[in-house]
């Protein structure tokens, strides 16, 4: 069960790293908020035929990743888990538009396997983005900067709820999986029929156990809209970051740097 | 001090769960709440700071429990829950301790202050960056300890503390409650533990007052115990 057990720290171990005491740890949560955002709708606008411009987005996350000296497995491997979404989403490009738009030596690449592959790497870029956001700043802080930003207090608590009730689900889940496998004979999954009463036992737990965590939360005086943690003060520095992460982005959106390099560099 | 008159709390489905209960519980006294499984202790518990509804009066220093002071009652009255992990959801011990605090409004630097002291009396100072999936039951239960305590509660309500602990963590936690100046009420199976901390004890039926006396007489009292569906401390 060990498996499960480590998936379920796993879940939280990015939080973890929020911890740190880099430089970028202590900017301000907001500049690191809207860096991203801004990151995020540059990348995502770019036009999904254009491969060669997504090269310079690769900056931010491998320039983050070194600063704040966190594992880059540790970002990939779970920003790998959006591709088969990305990856679902494109294939059909692959089918439908097979006109010739790039030769790698030998090798001819369609229109359409353009498209997936930008698809593919938009994703692996944008859910990294966000993973980093994650690990450099503690989640109570991301949240309160989104009440700042006016965002309706209902979705920042159902945010905030959903965030926990994932790891309450998998640690229930994980205890009734270990309770199948002790009895079940050598089968390591519950076959369809049992699956469908384990999924609504899964759910009726989860809930009841999610309500005793809501009691210990209203106990220490928690109520919707309630401001709880107070933000550091905005220094200069949160204005170099601002200005250069978010510049970086709209500049890499605006200009197409590589062409600009290809027809500049003197070789 | 903490004063309940006909204190009764029902469910939705009409089950009464507690039943015209009357009690009061001096400053500084620790009493413990005994009764068989569902004879209505973590009700009552719950229900004391208005998370169960409840009708009748619950005064808690001098503060009668309504609508509007609720937040009061909370701070005044600190809840301990059966199980550490309904408790700690943070993704550290530090952020778990300072969730109550800066509900309060309390400004960083008190909120550090605060979970520092508070961390530090209860010597888990070296858990501060720690995640809650990666301690011992003991470790969390003295985490929860200090998510309460960083509220700064003259009342501690707990329910059943001394499950999940080994016999060491268990007897920490003895040792700590019997240095802690709080009024106390605590909800448990384990009597030994209720003989060793508290001096007066009320045993619940059904969720009805049964019996109330000094524990070290009434816990020993079989014939008492066994009428109320427990066993005596022989």
């Amino acid at each position: 069960m060990a498996d499960i057990r480590s998936k379920i720290n796993a879940l939280y171990s990015l939080e973890q790293l929020a911890a740190g005491d880099t430089v970028l740890h202590r900017l301000h949560p907001l500049g690191k908020l809207l860096v991203t955002f801004a990151y995020l709708i540059c990348l995502l606008s770019l036009d999904c035929s254009s491969l060669h411009r997504l090269a310079p987005f690769l900056f931010y996350p491998i320039i983050c990743t070194a600063i704040a000296a966190i594992p880059a497995g540790m970002i990939l491997s779970r920003a790998a888990l959006a591709l088969p979404f990305a990856l679902l989403a494109g294939i059909s490009n692959v089918f439908i538009n097979r006109t010739p738009a790039l030769r790698i030596g030998g090798i001819i690449l369609s229109a359409g396997m353009i498209s997936l592959l930008v698809l593919a790497l938009r994703a692996l870029l944008s859910v990294s983005a966000v993973l980093l956001l994650v690990a450099v700043t503690p989640f109570p802080k991301l949240t309160e900067q989104l009440r700042r930003l006016h965002m309706p207090e209902l979705l920042i608590a159902l945010t905030e709820m959903t965030y926990r009730y994932l790891g309450i689900l998998a640690e229930e889940g994980a205890n009734m999986l270990t309770a199948f496998r002790l009895r079940s004979c050598g089968s390591q999954w519950p076959h369809l029929q049992l699956f469908g009463s384990m999924t609504g036992q899964l759910l009726l737990r989860s809930f009841d156990r999610a309500e005793r965590v809501y009691h210990a939360i209203q106990c220490r005086c928690w109520h919707l809209g309630r401001r709880q943690i107070s933000s550091p003060p905005w220094r200069i520095g949160d204005w170099i970051f601002l200005i250069l992460g978010a510049g970086s982005s709209l500049a890499f959106r605006q200009f197409d740097l590589m062409q600009m390099i290809g027809e500049h560099w003197p070789w | 001090m903490v004063t309940i008159r006909d204190w009764t709390v029902q469910y939705p489905d009409a089950t009464v769960a507690i039943d015209r209960l009357s009690l009061q519980i001096e400053d500084g006294e620790r009493l413990a709440l005994i009764g068989a499984n569902g004879a209505g202790k973590s009700t009552l518990i719950l229900s004391l700071v208005g998370i169960l509804p409840g009708s009748g009066e619950v005064t808690i220093e001098g503060l009668t429990l309504n609508k509007s002071n609720i937040t009061e009652i909370r701070t005044k009255a600190g809840v301990i829950f059966q199980n550490p992990d309904d408790q700690l959801f943070l993704p550290t011990i530090y952020d778990d301790v300072a969730f109550g605090p800066r509900n309060l409004g309390l400004d960083e630097e008190s909120v550090r202050h605060r979970v520092e002291d508070r961390l530090e009396l209860l010597n888990i100072a070296h858990l501060r960056e720690r995640s809650a999936l990666k301690l011992s039951g003991g470790e969390k239960r003295m985490a929860a300890i200090a998510t309460v305590l960083a509220m700064k509660p003259d009342v501690m309500l707990m329910d059943e503390p001394t499950a999940f602990l080994d016999p060491k963590s268990r007897r920490c936690l003895i040792k700590l409650l019997q240095t802690l100046p709080h009024t106390m009420l605590i909800a448990t199976h384990d009597l030994a533990f209720a003989a060793e901390v508290c001096s007066r004890c009320l045993i619940l039926k059904d969720g009805r007052y049964f019996a109330d006396g000094p524990t070290q007489k009434l816990l020993y009292d079989a014939e008492k115990m066994d009428a109320a569906g427990l066993e005596a401390i022989s």
